[in-house]
């Protein structure tokens, strides 16, 4: 999970720049706008990107919808305090402050409400973290770190910025191993979630303290491991050149043409607005 | 290499775990320098490329260690890492890349070797280490053997003057161990390699063939250096230091041949027992029928397990119809090649894994540890992780042992009895309140195993339980175990370790590419070598010689010294 699997896909063989600007645009853009109407179109593109694309199974994508849907519980609260009628340029505000459910009037913080344009900017926040999160997926699965620090290599980075790199993408893969296999030997040992709340909290406490301990030498551990291969010794030199071919350089083109346009739009014509 | 006379503390203030150790390495020389877990090889290693003390933090490094002329205290590891290459113990600490290729490519791309250079080089050393065929897969999802190849190929590949490496065969199936240090040694005769290697005393059959000059270190210090007749041969020296004898050195020892003349290589000791022989033939000699033991009631009923990994195209199938059944009582070693599917089976029979099959049965003590609840299986089985850090959760030794006794809502009386038991298992009790990080791998694989064996499973499955530990520490775990069984627990044991496969295991089970190659006593398995070796598994080194003894009469099945010095007595 979280981490570079080989498959010979579009998006495996693609350079890790254009790759990078394709997705960056498509997130960007999603962050941009709030009208659900304009985001889930994106939202279709990155899943069609990510799913027949580049064939990211469901089992690699788990901590992302789960983090996605944790988002909407999280979200769902700002979404209550939605009501001013200021918010809305494109759609009718009296149909966007129209109340569907009173919750309550809580002290300092006002009348939590459902109305229609709380669930409208409530769905428009949980499609955004839902295209960032395929887009990062996307990158992580189909980009081999090793590519990329070629690349930014070749282009004279410094050693800190290429050990970060190196760092970034072996940090948390590894994390979620040793997260999965400390999950799997307390599971032997009959440690288990509880569904009391404060016990279950307990429990995350012993998995999170052979976790800290770990996380806390593995900076050591990467310095180490880079150090003795001679990291940061020479130039780096390559197994596979990568190259932008000239379809990587057509979808750059295309892709900053279209978030030209579309950054137009949003600014001159309200596209995206609620 | 000039050493001279370092100390190493690990913090200022600590007690030494080098002392005072001086040597001189000269170029194209294969040392060994063993001891057992604790001597400080593993530091005096670390202080050959400076990654002691430049790279861990607080630690004080007297003395100095001169390279090329050069003191390494005044050069970066990163640079001196160009002449030194060093595979560190653990592999899972060293593997850096996301593919194997990439992985095996970083050493000399860092060091800018040329792009063609670069893949004809991968392809020697995947070629080496026997990693052809795996260059796609993400090594970290590799088993544990097959990753330290990774280790020791991603250091091979950038063909450093020195290579010094830190147990680098534990985890090998036994052919992978004798191609690695094949591997080696041609580098060090073709290219003048210098070849530095430490092991705890569980190898020492395997690197007396290829070893030029031997250091045995004991408590910090260095006890003796020689060329390996001298020093394998001199029992004083290695039982002081708490090692063994190569098996065939302890042969010679027993037929009268002691000194530097005794037989430390199968070569040797085949010349010696046929000078023993004089010309004489064994009479009536021939592999043992095995005695049935009166068989007990199944335990463990596995048919037609299937497991598939996700990854790859196609996804990377572990186990491919596996089916066997294990009785009450028995003791099972299960081997196999690095990569075969053991520790995915065995992850199955806890079900942590679920077969990816429909018709597979997974049936542990009459549940169905496919389907069953997690809570219930593990009153009747467990396992012990190949890595004791994977499964120690607490900072004491006595909390980490009732931790899971705990959680099974013991009541408190039973808890303390039982840890209490646990504790003097392997006589822990003067330690359970010591911190478990401040303890070495041998107490704390005595902890983690102490802590399941505290449950009191009726079927335990241990993964490579002498892994990181010295002849002492692993014959205290196998007695343990076989003890276990006697009392009718049920053992899986998951091994590279074929000697002691041979001297504690009622019954073989050998996996190959994920199905069962054979299953049978120790005997029957072990006189198979033909078949073994698809499995890239070699007997004991005490059989192998039997076996080359056949024109001699000798059977093929001879798995223990004590039964050669008897059969060589006969005539």
């Amino acid at each position: 999970m979280l981490e570079y699997v080989y498959k010979d896909t579009l998006m495996h063989r693609m350079h890790p720049i254009p790759k990078m600007i394709l997705l960056g645009v498509v997130t960007l853009l999603a962050q941009f706008y709030f009208d659900p109407v304009f985001i889930i179109p994106i939202l279709v593109f990155v899943i069609i990107l990510a799913k027949p694309i580049s064939r990211i199974p469901n089992t690699w994508l788990l901590p992302m919808y789960v983090f996605g849907t944790m988002s909407v519980l999280e979200r769902g609260y700002n979404a209550v305090f939605i009501s001013s009628a200021g918010y809305y340029r494109v759609y009718p505000s009296e149909w966007m402050i129209t109340v569907l459910l009173y919750i309550a009037d809580i002290p300092v913080l006002g009348v939590a409400k459902v109305t229609i344009g709380g669930l409208f900017w409530l769905a428009s926040i949980v499609l955004k973290y839902f295209v960032g999160l395929f887009s990062v997926s996307i990158f992580l699965y189909t980009t081999d770190p090793s590519d990329l620090m070629q690349y930014l290599a070749s282009k004279k980075v410094s050693k800190n910025v290429l050990f970060i790199v190196f760092a970034g993408f072996n940090f948390f893969p590894i994390l979620l191993r040793y997260t999965r296999t400390i999950l799997n030997a307390q599971q032997l040992r009959g440690v288990e979630l509880s569904k009391n709340p404060i016990k279950a909290v307990s429990t995350l406490a012993q998995v999170f303290h052979p976790l800290v301990i770990r996380v806390t030498v593995l900076a050591d551990i990467l310095t180490l491991s880079a150090s003795i291969r001679g990291f940061g010794s020479g130039q780096y030199s390559y197994l596979r050149e990568i190259k932008l071919s000239r379809t990587d350089k057509a979808v750059t083109a295309v892709v900053i043409a279209f978030f030209a346009v579309m950054l137009t739009g949003l600014a001159l014509l309200n596209w995206g607005a609620l | 290499m000039n050493v001279d006379r370092i100390v190493y503390r690990r913090h200022a203030g600590d007690l030494e775990a080098v002392k005072d150790v001086h040597f001189t390495v000269r170029k194209g020389e294969y040392l060994l320098i063993t001891g057992p877990v604790g001597s400080g090889k593993s530091s005096l290693l670390y202080s050959l490329n400076g990654a002691i003390p430049q790279l861990i933090p607080n630690s004080k490094l007297e003395g100095e260690v001169d390279v090329f002329g050069r003191n390494i205290a005044d050069v970066d590891v990163a640079e001196i890492s160009k002449s030194i290459g060093l595979v560190l113990e653990d592999p899972d600490t060293q593997i850096t890349q996301m593919t194997v290729e990439d992985d095996l490519a970083f050493g000399p791309a860092n060091m800018g070797l040329p792009p063609e250079k670069l893949r004809e080089r991968v392809e020697y050393v995947a070629k080496s280490v026997r990693l052809e065929g795996l260059q796609k897969r993400n090594p970290r999802s590799l088993s544990g053997g097959q990753k330290q190849a990774v280790a020791i190929g991603g250091v091979l590949s950038f063909m450093p003057q020195i290579i010094a490496l830190d147990e680098p065969i534990s985890m090998l199936d036994p052919i992978g161990k004798t191609q690695i240090l094949s591997v080696l040694k041609q580098l060090n005769k073709q290219y003048g390699m210098t070849v530095i290697v430490t092991d705890s005393g569980m190898e020492v059959e395997s690197f007396a063939d290829y070893a030029d000059r031997v250091m045995v270190m004991s408590k910090g210090r260095m006890l003796k250096t020689g060329n390996p007749h001298d020093v394998l041969t001199d029992t004083e020296v290695i039982k002081a230091s708490g090692l063994r004898l190569p098996q065939v050195t302890e042969l010679c020892i027993r037929l009268g041949t002691s000194g530097p003349a005794a037989a430390i290589t199968l070569d040797e000791a085949e010349k010696v027992v046929e000078r023993k022989m004089n010309g004489r033939k064994l009479q009536n000699s021939h592999a043992e029928l095995f005695e049935k033991k009166a068989e007990s009631e199944p335990i463990v009923v596995v048919k037609n397990l299937c497991h598939t990994y996700p990854g790859l195209e196609k996804g990377i199938e572990a186990l491919r119809g596996v089916t066997f059944t294990i009785r009450k009582g028995e003791f099972i070693a299960l081997i196999g090649q690095n990569g075969s599917g053991k520790s995915t089976l065995a992850l199955h029979l806890v079900g942590i894994l679920k077969p990816t099959n429909r018709d597979a049965v997974v049936e542990v003590a009459g549940l169905n540890a496919a389907k069953c609840r997690s809570k219930e299986l593990i009153r009747r089985i467990n396992y012990v992780y190949q890595n004791p850090d994977d499964q120690i959760f607490c900072e004491k030794v006595k909390e980490e042992i009732s931790l899971g006794l705990k959680a099974q809502g013991v009541t408190p009386d039973e808890v303390e009895k039982r840890t209490t038991q646990a504790l003097n298992i392997f006589g822990l009790e003067p330690l359970k309140d010591e911190y478990i990080v401040h303890l070495d791998r041998g107490r704390r694989t005595y902890t983690a195993i102490s802590s399941i064996m505290a449950l009191e499973p009726d079927i335990l499955i241990i993964d490579e339980p002498t892994t990181g530990l010295d002849e002492r520490d692993s014959l205290a775990v196998m007695r343990e175990l076989q003890r276990l069984a006697r009392e009718g627990k049920t053992v899986i044991a998951i091994t590279h370790n074929m000697n002691l496969a041979a001297a504690y295991a009622d019954r073989i089970i050998v996996l190959h590419e994920g199905t069962v190659l054979l299953d049978g006593p120790p005997k029957e398995v072990f006189a198979q070598s033909d078949v073994l070796a698809k499995s890239y598994i070699a007997p004991p080194q005490i059989t192998q010689l039997a076996q080359r003894l056949k024109p001699l009469g000798f059977p093929p099945d001879v798995l223990s010294v004590d039964e050669m010095v008897e059969l060589v007595g006969r005539t």
